[in-house]
């Protein structure tokens, strides 16, 4: 499966991958209706540590065998079987904290979205839950700080 | 049902038996697999019902699995009083269901996990509004009498109440989502703290506080010494102090203990729980088991209990499945320790490992209380063991890791732990590479460049 | 004190579009963008703003865009708000005025009066995506005469050191320590793969670029930082700097917190310790003792690699280069005004020097008369801002051109000219960790390729419509280019006729 990497020899702390991740899991996907209208809460799933003098953006590794999902008491968290995307169904998500209590990234979060808190975390920008997409951080990303590239295994468990 | 002749017989449909069933598949793709399961419902996450309850998810939204996940992998599954599993014949390698058809199996796996335990108490027995919170027919009592309660109360003009015997985890969730609909919600626990698994006294002091804004009232040291009742309702409840307390319906949740009669029955040794080899064999030759019924080692305190917590049960399933369908790659159980995430009203509760380690342990403690949160921290041998964070819930599963892989802590700044959360980049330069650059392609080096230029 | 100066630029920020996500905030080295939540706003401190334009760009909603200060001058076309601005600002430190980049007055631009000729009906036109189109250019001394052996296809004369460039394009010095090294970095990837060179300046040669030294022309300056018989062989070229466009006459100044350890390694000079270039080499006084230095790095390079003379275009330039010819340089290199520097005292770079294009026309047709053209490649320098403009330089008598403004504008400079401040929000001129880093090579030299590639191209289309399929054919052919908005002197000098003769 193709996975985002980040390289933090060229991460300059900018964050437009977050604001690039926050508008395009928006509703209107339009920045100025995600930040202005959508409500303030940070609703990205990458995130970007550090300061100027060292930063470093995160998400999820789409792990091979995810603990995240191993944990998942819904069955709402995922790993497709087919693309190897690690992805949360929302509507059944309950907001429970498992996976975040067990993700040894802090790449899962748990956000309230439309009064219910749910976990949020990287879903490759698929259009489709466990269907990858082109991740809108990489696009953003102004100097090859993520890239997004074929990795080599760890697709399934 | 007629007789069957199968390769791997799964025994429970919860979350060790069905995923045990599905890494069987995934390692042998032909193999006939069973699954027998008594309740009557395709596989659910148990530990929901609260939320339903709550009205935080829908039954729709149960299924652990989606509706096609049976027939997709080729996974048999019989449910229902009938499918119960009433004997095991270790030696002839055959399982009596309740219908007294047999199964034949080559393999077979005990996932029938815990059962709740009903505490001794006078006039609690035969109670039609006395359940205990565990099964999805459980949650349909409790959601019922709850509607119940609210209405009469209404029409009587007067509160609504409920008392919950129990302040562990099911017990609180069964308070939380029942405070939704009575008026007062009285938890008794017999410890002198609520959560007493889970927490140390000052976490359960500060969650006691939080919960009670919520209209849930939790009594430490102190139980029910008498249910009271008008035929098969009870009333009011007796306490062991002698007061007395009315209640419109009761929630037993005072503990669960290993669900492994049938496999006992059949031979099994039995310890805290079954006793199994780090393949997860139990000492019935081909009988494995794997869930909340297996003693495991707790790799924190080297303690052997069973660990009745949902993500402990779905790697035992995987590992079991692993080696009852004898993949290559079948690593052993190597033990595993408790975290529990837990959400009551808006406190979250994050907790793992030793919490409160007895004085003279040799653990070194950090704890900050700050308003509604309070965090806490033991470790033992410069090494994480243990944590507390309530309502501080950043980036806990990284606490988690630092547990789980006994990570020496010298390289760490102290103020990751009660200053603020963990993150990568407190790891080491060539640590945070490794742990975040997983799969990555070996044709780039470490600027994202092609070949060495 | 009041120091009366006046912000030069003013940020308008559309607040409709404003996120207050903060990235100008972070993008910028100045401290110009602060995002103030109580005010819900993000407010501008427009005086420290240089016009970089880092955060027009990096703004996820174009939001920003920096206008002029719009303060009105007083209507004087004499004592301009320029002009008193400079007034303020030495009336309040006493000192010389310093700016970067090159000369940026409204002096003639003489490549925008020469225009290109074209084939029609007679010596057709050429396309170059169907036939040859030859750009391969060999700079140094040619053989004075060259024997062949025809059966076997070989040439027969010993050949000198020549340097071969599959584009007419090279990269100008820029030091490590006045650029960073991932901007050095980028270039020297680059020329790699373009198949030019890029220059070291006089900065030294870092361990890490050493790899690209079959692709460097190693410079050889006044303050010699960084030389050692190593670096001489190192490089494919060895190149004197005498002078440099954008600062003819002045030496350079590296302040010593730009000299961190790596910059101080490269430099074989003490950390922290100012780098201060001479104005003039202290061993050379004349053609005589030039010819001493040029012989000296020969010898040093066992005669396998030419050397070149980079001098500025000044006054009698055509003379100076005739000397440089004879004491022994492969390569001349005419460095122009309006060439970029690191830092030069305004005064300077402002008024010092003449057009690039006469000094080129100048020195080619000087050195024809003396009939020592073949002797020497000529390289021209200063501000080529296009494939026309290579083209017009190398129909003027250049081999070759060096530019270093454009790559660096491929690369995100903006020409805010305050490379001296050594807070490059581009990555480009400063030794600052946090800026150098956004500067990712290979992008960067990802962008320099494509710049290169397209000119090439573009190159190749108006060498075919001049009916050329070489650009040995363009190589002083002034016959490809007649001069409008020019007077009769220009003309002369320039040695092109007016359009429509």
């Amino acid at each position: 499966m193709k996975r985002i990497y980040a390289l933090e020899r060229w991460c300059i702390d900018c964050k437009r991958c977050e604001v690039a991740c926050r508008v395009f899991h928006s509703k209107s996907r339009d920045a100025v209706r995600a930040y202005r209208v959508e409500g303030d809460g940070p609703k990205g799933r990458i995130w970007v540590e550090g300061t100027r003098a060292a930063s470093l953006a995160l998400n999820c590794r789409h792990c091979a065998d995810p603990a995240c999902v191993q944990g998942c008491i819904s069955g709402a968290m995922q790993k497709h079987p087919a693309t190897g995307v690690v992805a949360v169904d929302q509507q059944r998500c309950v907001g429970c904290r498992t996976c975040a209590s067990l993700c040894p990234f802090g790449a899962v979060r748990i956000e309230e979205v439309a009064g219910r808190e749910v976990a949020i975390k990287c879903d490759l920008c698929g259009e489709r839950l466990g269907e990858a997409g082109n991740p809108s951080c990489v696009a953003a990303c102004p100097n090859r700080a993520l890239i997004y590239v074929e990795s080599e295994g760890g697709s399934h468990e | 049902m007629s007789d069957r002749i199968v390769d791997y017989l799964v025994i429970g449909n919860s979350a060790a038996g069905v995923t045990a069933a599905e890494h069987i598949r995934a390692n042998d793709a032909h193999g006939t697999v069973l699954i027998v399961g008594r309740e009557p419902y395709a596989v659910y996450g148990r530990p929901l019902i609260s939320y339903l309850i709550a009205g935080r998810t829908t039954r729709e939204r149960l299924g652990w699995k989606d509706p096609g996940f049976y027939d997709r992998t080729g996974i048999e599954c019989l449910t229902g009083s009938d499918a119960e599993v009433v004997s095991l014949d270790p030696e002839a390698h055959t399982a009596t269901l309740a219908d007294g058809s047999v199964v034949t199996y080559g393999k077979c796996l005990v996932a029938t996990g815990s059962i709740p335990f009903t505490p001794p108490i006078t006039g609690l027995e035969g109670r039609e509004n006395v359940h205990a919170f565990f099964t999805l027919d459980d949650a349909e009592g409790v959601w019922e009498d709850a509607r119940r309660a609210r209405q009469s109360a209404d029409a009587e003009g007067r509160p609504a109440r409920a008392v919950v015997i129990g302040s562990g985890m099911i017990g609180l969730k069964a308070a939380e989502a029942i405070a939704g609909y009575v008026d007062e919600v009285c938890v008794l626990e017999l410890a002198d703290r609520i959560l007493p698994a889970a927490l140390d006294a000052q976490g359960s002091s500060l969650l006691q506080r939080l919960l009670g804004c919520h209209g849930v009232l939790c009594r430490p040291g102190l139980s029910v010494q008498e249910v009271c009742g008008d035929g098969r309702r009870a009333t009011s409840v007796i306490l062991t102090n002698g007061e007395c307390v009315a209640c419109d319906f009761i929630v037993a949740a005072v503990g669960v203990r290993p669900n492994s009669k049938l496999a006992v029955d059949a031979g099994a040794q039995q310890g805290r729980g079954l006793l199994c080899g780090a393949d997860l064999q139990t000492s019935l030759p081909d009988v494995y088991a794997a869930g909340d019924l297996v003693q495991v080692t707790d790799v924190l305190s080297g303690v052997e209990r069973p660990l009745a917590l949902w993500p402990n049960a779905v790697r035992q399933g995987a590992c079991a499945g692993r080696h009852m369908a004898g993949a290559p790659d079948a690593e052993p159980f190597d033990g595993s320790f408790a975290v529990n995430a837990v959400d009551f009203f808006e406190t979250s509760l994050l907790t793992a490992g030793l919490i409160d380690p007895p004085e003279g342990a040799g653990c070194k403690v950090l704890a900050r209380q700050e308003g509604d949160s309070y965090v806490k921290f033991v470790m033992k041998d410069g090494r994480l063991c243990g944590y507390i964070l309530l309502n501080r819930p950043d980036n806990a599963g990284m606490y988690t890791a630092l547990i789980k892989n006994r990570v020496e802590l010298s390289a760490f700044p102290e103020e990751v732990f009660l200053g603020r959360p963990l993150e990568n980049l407190d790891f080491s330069r060539d640590d945070r590479w490794k742990r975040l650059h997983a799969f990555y392609p070996s044709h780039l080096d470490d600027r994202g460049w092609k070949e060495a230029r | 004190m009041l120091d009366y100066l006046l912000p030069r630029y003013k940020v308008l920020r559309d607040d409709g579009l404003c996120i207050r996500c903060g990235v100008c905030e972070r993008s910028c080295a100045n401290e110009v963008h602060r995002v103030d939540s109580e005010l819900d706003r993000v407010t501008a401190n427009h005086a420290r703003c240089v016009n970089c334009q880092r955060c027009v760009v990096m703004c996820p909603t174009q939001a920003l865009a920096i206008a002029k200060w719009p303060q009105v001058n007083n209507g004087s076309n004499n004592w301009t708000l320029e002009a008193m601005q400079d007034i303020a600002k030495q009336a309040q430190t006493g000192a010389v005025l310093l700016s970067s980049m090159g000369n940026p007055k409204p002096y003639p631009i003489y490549w925008d009066r020469l225009l290109l000729n074209a084939s029609q009906v007679t010596n057709p036109s050429i396309d170059p995506l169907r036939e040859p189109m030859e750009t391969r250019v060999f700079l140094g001394r040619r053989p004075d005469v060259l024997r062949v052996n025809e059966r076997e296809r070989t040439v027969i004369s010993k050949m000198p050191p020549q340097l071969r460039l599959d584009v007419p394009v090279m990269f100008s010095a820029m030091s490590f320590g006045s650029i960073s090294l991932n901007a050095q970095m980028a270039l020297a990837m680059a020329a790699e793969e373009l198949g030019t060179y890029f220059n070291t300046g006089e900065g030294g040669f870092h361990r890490d670029l050493r790899k690209y030294g079959s692709h460097a022309i190693v410079q050889v300056a006044s303050g010699r930082f960084g030389v050692d018989v190593g670096y001489l062989n190192a490089g494919a070229m060895v190149e004197i700097k005498i002078g440099q466009g954008a600062k003819p006459g002045i030496g350079g100044h590296l302040p010593g917190e730009k000299i961190n350890a790596e910059v101080s390694r490269t430099r074989m000079i003490p950390e922290g310790t100012d780098a201060i270039s001479p104005a003039p080499h202290h061993d050379i006084y004349s053609i005589e003792d030039l010819r001493q230095l040029v012989y000296s790095l020969k010898e040093a390079t066992c005669y396998e690699k030419p050397v070149a003379v980079k001098i500025a275009a000044v006054h009698n330039v055509a003379a100076i280069a005739s000397g440089i010819a004879r004491a022994g340089a492969d390569v001349i290199v005419v460095d122009g005004f309006r060439g970029g520097t690191g830092a030069a005292p305004a005064c300077i770079r402002d008024n010092v020097g003449i057009p690039v294009e006469l000094a080129l026309a100048a020195v080619d047709q000087r050195l024809r008369e003396e009939s020592i053209r073949s002797s020497v490649s000529l390289v021209v320098a200063g501000s080529i801002r296009s494939s026309a403009d290579v083209v017009r330089a190398i129909a003027l008598g250049a081999d070759a051109v060096y530019c270093a403004s454009a790559p660096l504008i491929a690369l995100g400079c903006h020409q805010c000219q305050d490379c001296s401040s050594g807070k490059c929000n581009w990555g480009i001129a400063t030794q600052r960790d946090d800026l150098v880093r956004r500067l990712n090579p290979e992008i960067a030299a990802e962008r320099v390729v494509n710049l290169v590639r397209a000119w090439n191209h573009e190159i190749q289309e108006m060498l075919g419509g001049m009916g050329l399929n070489a650009i040995d054919g363009l190589r002083g052919n002034r016959a490809m280019l007649r001069g409008v908005g020019l007077n009769e002197k220009e003309l002369s000098i320039l040695g092109v006729k007016y359009a429509g003769e």
